[in-house]
């Protein structure tokens, strides 16, 4: 499971499909997700799990979705005091409605 | 905050050489224009050094190279030159409009002189299991060290190149417990790579530093050289990671993390998309948009710099990056012979490593074709080396040909993690060389556009700071 290096403190919440998770300012959603053990972000068009990659916008395997519906790289987006990001692999959405 | 229409030069990446060119181009009084998709200036090499600097003690593990960026990120900012972070390019026409999206708005720039420091990616290594949540690139996992000071215990980091040994060594120095280390490079030199030394003696600093991350490596992590057949296996992540060590026998390793690398390539999305002509380069196995030796493309005015004209690295970029800026300023001069050849001088002390380097960490074909059938070549449509194959003996003469007869390439990576494999495969088979297969076709929108986007174009230019 991913840490913070020793001595790292957190400082704001974020919300991963509703669920209160603590953040530091400024890092990006995708490293949330990973330290939070959530791995599998999202599922190709044949069911098979995918998560974050390269970290750097390459891959697009870290998709999430935020509250407006807009589909957005969870590694391009920094973490917000409030934020709220939702999953494409959770229930919230039945298969095809997402992408 | 209100985004004016024209610039003189537009940079896209605020990376070494977009950083160094907007400083260089503010300085003789040009408007410039800077974009970046990153939340901040540094590009991948000095990605978020503003905001680590001021824990750089507790940071240090990064590396002295990395804190060399502080200064060339503060002289950027202290320039006149207007910067927007998160903003993804997504076209370039030949009149030199820049259209870009940020924060779920379009906008558009139009400049006299364009130039594209869009960086380096990452090679795929597509090995079976590659795709499994918990196995990530080596950059990914250096990105997750330098722009969010997190990193995982037990990763087992599977590939070879410079990347590789740094992130290992950083790592190592941060605390983070490395579970193994399966180095992928063939174990012996040959002639040319002892032939290609000599000239890289001139870059002596560079040669010693690589090894001594290498002994650092050796001595503290579980470490194996010279393999074969690394595999992932689990079932919606990984579990443990399978190889062939030197003297053949077959390991088996739990771990939920593994971490691939077989080496960086320029970026070349929208270089190609914008229509720049492009070569192979056998040595770097990859594509390289064509440019002279101030950095300007095959399109009068747009100008390429830093790694993704050709890899060559952070002190390169930065070089190719001021002077592609002071050939944009006194552009309608022309350069005296004495001067071009001083410019391939001065950069030649940046470079001279780079063949030897190149060769030692040329990725072998196994690592670059997946052997086994089953495997993933395109993460996004997940399709199996099969499936491509069985498309391709059918006929198909190039990459694009294949899209439509198995989407290959057309997810939303729009081929950026297969375009090499699947050019590759197409020309084992057809036996012909790589760059008569060509590339994908690549086109604008680089990037996912939504429509409501697109109609915000027509809105007043107020950029939200």
């Amino acid at each position: 499971m991913f840490r913070h290096i020793n001595g790292h403190k957190t400082d704001i919440t974020i919300f991963i499909d509703e669920k209160p998770t603590n953040a530091s300012s400024g890092e990006t959603v995708a490293a949330v997700l990973l330290r939070e053990n959530i791995y599998a972000v999202h599922t190709t068009p044949n069911g098979e799990p995918r998560g974050p990659y390269c970290m750097m916008g390459v891959c697009f395997d870290c998709m999430v979705t935020l509250e407006d519906g807009q589909n957005e790289q969870a590694c391009q987006i920094e973490a917000t005091e409030g934020l709220k990001i939702y999953l494409p692999i959770s229930d919230r959405y039945k298969v095809g409605e997402c992408f | 905050m209100l985004l004016n229409n024209h610039y003189d030069l537009a940079v896209i990446g605020a990376g070494p050489a977009g950083m160094a060119a907007a400083i260089e181009a503010s300085r003789n009084n040009m408007k410039v224009l800077v974009l970046d998709d990153q939340p901040a200036a540094g590009g991948q090499v000095y990605r978020q050094i503003d905001r680590n600097y001021h824990k750089n003690e507790e940071l240090f593990f990064l590396g002295e190279d990395y804190w060399l960026g502080k200064k060339l990120v503060d002289d950027f900012k202290h320039s006149s030159a207007e910067f927007f972070p998160e903003s993804r390019v997504w076209q370039i026409t030949l009149d030199k409009h820049v259209f870009f999206s940020r924060k779920g708005r379009a906008y558009q720039v139009q400049a006299n002189f364009i130039l594209i420091s869009t960086g380096a990616t990452e090679r795929p290594m597509p090995i079976p299991g590659w795709t499994l949540p918990g196995v990530m690139s080596v950059g990914g996992a250096q990105t997750l060290l330098k722009s969010n000071n997190s990193g995982a215990d037990g990763a087992v980091f599977a590939g070879s190149g410079p990347l590789f040994y740094l992130t290992i060594w950083q790592y190592l120095n941060a605390g983070f417990k490395v579970g193994a280390v399966i180095d992928t490079a063939p174990g012996r030199l040959s002639w040319s790579h002892y032939l290609w030394a000599l000239p890289a003696l001139l870059q002596l600093n560079l040669l010693l530093k690589g090894l001594r991350w290498k002994s650092h490596i050796r001595k503290n992590t579980k470490y194996f050289s010279e393999v074969r057949s690394v595999s992932i296996s689990g079932q919606s992540a990984a579990k443990s990671v399978s190889f062939i060590d030197k003297y053949g026998e077959k390991k088996k390793l739990n771990t939920s993390h593994v971490f691939l690398h077989q080496g960086v390539v320029p970026n070349v999305n929208l270089t190609m998309a914008t229509g720049l002509k492009h070569y192979w380069c056998p040595r770097q196995l990859c594509w390289h948009p064509e440019t002279n030796i101030y950095g300007e493309s095959s399109l009068e005015g747009i100008f390429v710099a830093g790694d993704g004209s050709g890899i060559a690295g952070a002190s390169a970029a930065i070089l190719a990056g001021k002077t592609a800026a002071k050939q944009i300023v006194q552009y309608s001069r022309k350069p005296s012979i004495f001067i071009t050849w001083l410019s391939k001088l001065k950069r030649y002390k940046h470079v001279a490593a780079r063949p030897f380097l190149d060769n030692l960490f040329r990725p072998p074909k196994e690592w670059r074709v997946p052997l086994e059938d089953e495997t993933i070549v395109c993460r996004c449509e997940a399709l199996k080396k099969t499936d491509i194959s069985s498309a391709i003996s059918l006929g198909v003469t190039g990459p694009n040909q294949l899209k439509s007869f198995c989407r290959a390439g057309m997810g939303r990576c729009q081929g950026r993690m297969c375009g090499l494999t699947i050019q590759q495969m197409i020309a084992d088979n057809n036996n012909l060389p790589e760059k008569d297969i060509g590339y994908f076709r690549l086109r604008p929108p680089i990037r996912p556009l939504t429509l409501g986007e697109l109609a915000s174009l027509a809105d007043d230019n107020v950029l939200a700071k």
